[in-house]
């Protein structure tokens, strides 16, 4: 997956409804390539085991308590 | 104790309230004039909320008289990060796109001030949104490190650190989601104190990262730093984060000494690329506490590798999710910096998300297992460098001074910073404290050993 982000930037920003100038786009795919390559590089290794997410949906105490 | 009104720390303030020998309103009158002598050279304070202060410190002065005990912070005042709402006043998180807002209700923090006495003196400037770690803020302009004018507090509690650092507070709230209130007090020369993830609530404080933010008290020493926690700490049911744990009396617990206690120094990472003077100044802190009974043990940095960037793959996403409104309709009303992190947010993949906070479990597990199992707690540098000129720029800055804070916000745990020398050019230096999940007693309980056995708490800035 990591190797998609930087060519991926242009969509990525318009789902989140994000529309930048060309030049800052163009810095922020130099972004991309630089430092957060390597932490989609990290994350996308496969040692997770049935390790769950931190975040976790919490849901309401029971009426009765 | 101190003579004079302003450097009087929470606890000496107490002693005197107690005693009769101080009023609340003569110590509110005192910082009030500190402040409005000071804020054009330190611009710590967004808002000084003067008249609301004073109102305070009377009904504190009446209370007191009437025989009515709050404890340590009856009628003592404290000064907020400008995102900790207060009910009916400006709250503008550093920002232009809040900049005419109120909060409507006192977060819980706040609240929990207000019961015990304490007096709200006003809000604290910060780095924007909290988003960054240098406190340089284009839009109210950047608070100034007392110890240099023309050098940065770091961020992004700014005016947290730079108010109580010159005397304008004795103590201040900030929040912590990377390093925020640690580094502040490490580049000011002030004590810091980030709790367990969940100690304090952070209802009606205005979010970064639901994740990693944490909420924390700045304060001068380390005694003053458990004074506040207690104030602060507990299970809120609005905060789904907060947990019922027991909270110790940190007046008694932080007096216990460090006999036999084993802090950790950690192998990897923690001490790489570390200016000299800093690495010395925190290899001589270490010693110290060695000789006063605490036992050394080199222990290994698990997962560490790993951490920063899990950090920076729920910090991010999550931030430009609270702010994608703002950022739809008028991303040019931000600062550069922060429009900049928060539009690398949207470049995360939910998957990035979903991986770093598994990552983030399988390193609690192995910090639990390879670290906090054989030492109390790890001390480190709280920054790898000392407070840098403002206009030096922010990426790189930014990226080391947050190197060795934002790891402990990945695990949760309570981490400190306190004083632990000066360098040649006069800057401060702060040692990092962190201890395990929920053992805010023996972060204090070391802090507090090795501050009172120096005197760098007792130097004052030359203001």
């Amino acid at each position: 997956m990591n190797s998609q982000v930087p060519t991926a930037a242009p969509v990525l920003l318009e789902l989140a409804g994000l529309h930048l100038p060309a030049e800052r786009e163009a810095f922020l795919a130099a972004g991309l390539g630089g430092s957060t390559r390597p932490i989609a590089e990290a994350l996308a290794r496969q040692d997770y085991g049935d390790t769950e997410p931190a975040a976790r949906f919490r849901p309401p105490a029971s009426e009765s308590r | 104790m101190t003579s004079v009104i302003h450097w009087l720390s929470i606890a000496e303030a107490a002693e005197l309230i107690a005693a009769r020998k101080l009023s609340p309103v003569e110590l509110t009158e005192a910082l009030l004039r500190r402040i409005e002598a000071l804020e054009g050279r330190v611009n710590a304070f967004i808002t000084v909320d003067g008249d609301a202060a004073m109102a305070a410190a009377r009904t504190a002065a009446d209370e007191i008289t009437k025989g009515v005990a709050r404890g340590p912070l009856h009628g003592v005042p404290v000064a907020l990060k400008d995102i900790f709402g207060v009910a009916g006043v400006r709250m503008t998180a550093g920002s232009k796109i809040l900049a005419e807002n109120a909060a409507s209700e006192d977060a819980a923090a706040t609240a929990r001030l207000k019961a015990a006495g304490a007096v709200i003196l006003g809000k604290l400037n910060l780095h924007e949104f909290a988003f960054g770690a240098t406190g340089v803020n284009p839009h109210y302009g950047p608070a100034r490190n007392p110890w240099d004018l023309e050098r940065i507090t770091g961020g992004s509690s700014s005016g947290s650190g730079a108010s109580v650092a010159s005397g304008e507070c004795p103590a201040a709230l900030g929040t912590d989601t990377g390093g925020s209130i640690r580094i502040p007090a490490s580049l000011c020369g002030i004590v810091g104190l980030k709790p367990t993830y969940g100690r304090v609530s952070k209802r009606g404080v205005l979010p970064l990262s639901w994740s990693l933010d944490h909420v924390g008290p700045m304060t001068r020493t380390v005694e003053d730093a458990g004074i506040i926690l207690q104030a602060i700490a507990g299970r809120d049911d609005a905060d789904a984060s907060t947990r019922d744990e027991p909270l110790p009396d940190y007046n008694q617990t932080v007096r216990v000494g460090v006999q036999g206690l084993r802090i950790g120094v950690p192998k990897q990472f923690f001490f790489e690329n570390v200016d000299a003077e800093v690495e010395s100044a925190v290899r001589s802190a270490l010693s110290l506490l060695e000789a006063m009974g605490a036992v050394i043990i080199e222990v290994d940095a698990p997962l560490i590798s790993e951490i920063p960037g899990g950090v920076t793959a729920i910090m991010l996403p999550e931030a430009l999710a609270y702010h994608q409104k703002w950022m739809t309709e008028r991303p040019d009303d931000y600062g550069d910096d922060v429009r900049y992190r928060l539009e690398l947010g949207a470049t995360f993949l939910a998957v990035h998300y979903v991986q770093a906070q598994r990552r983030r479990e399988m390193a609690v597990a192995a910090w639990r297992a390879e670290v906090f199992s054989k030492v109390e707690m790890i001390a480190t540098p709280t920054t790898p460098i000392t407070a840098r000129p403002i206009e030096e720029g922010d990426l790189q800055v930014t990226f080391n001074l947050i190197r060795f804070t934002n790891p402990l916000n990945f695990l949760g745990v309570p981490a400190i910073s306190v004083p632990c020398g000066f360098t040649g050019e006069g800057l401060p230096v702060g040692l990092q404290l962190a201890g395990r999940w929920w053992d805010e007693a023996t972060v204090l309980r070391a802090a507090h050993t090795y501050e009172q056995a120096t005197d760098w708490h007792q130097r004052r800035p030359p203001l």
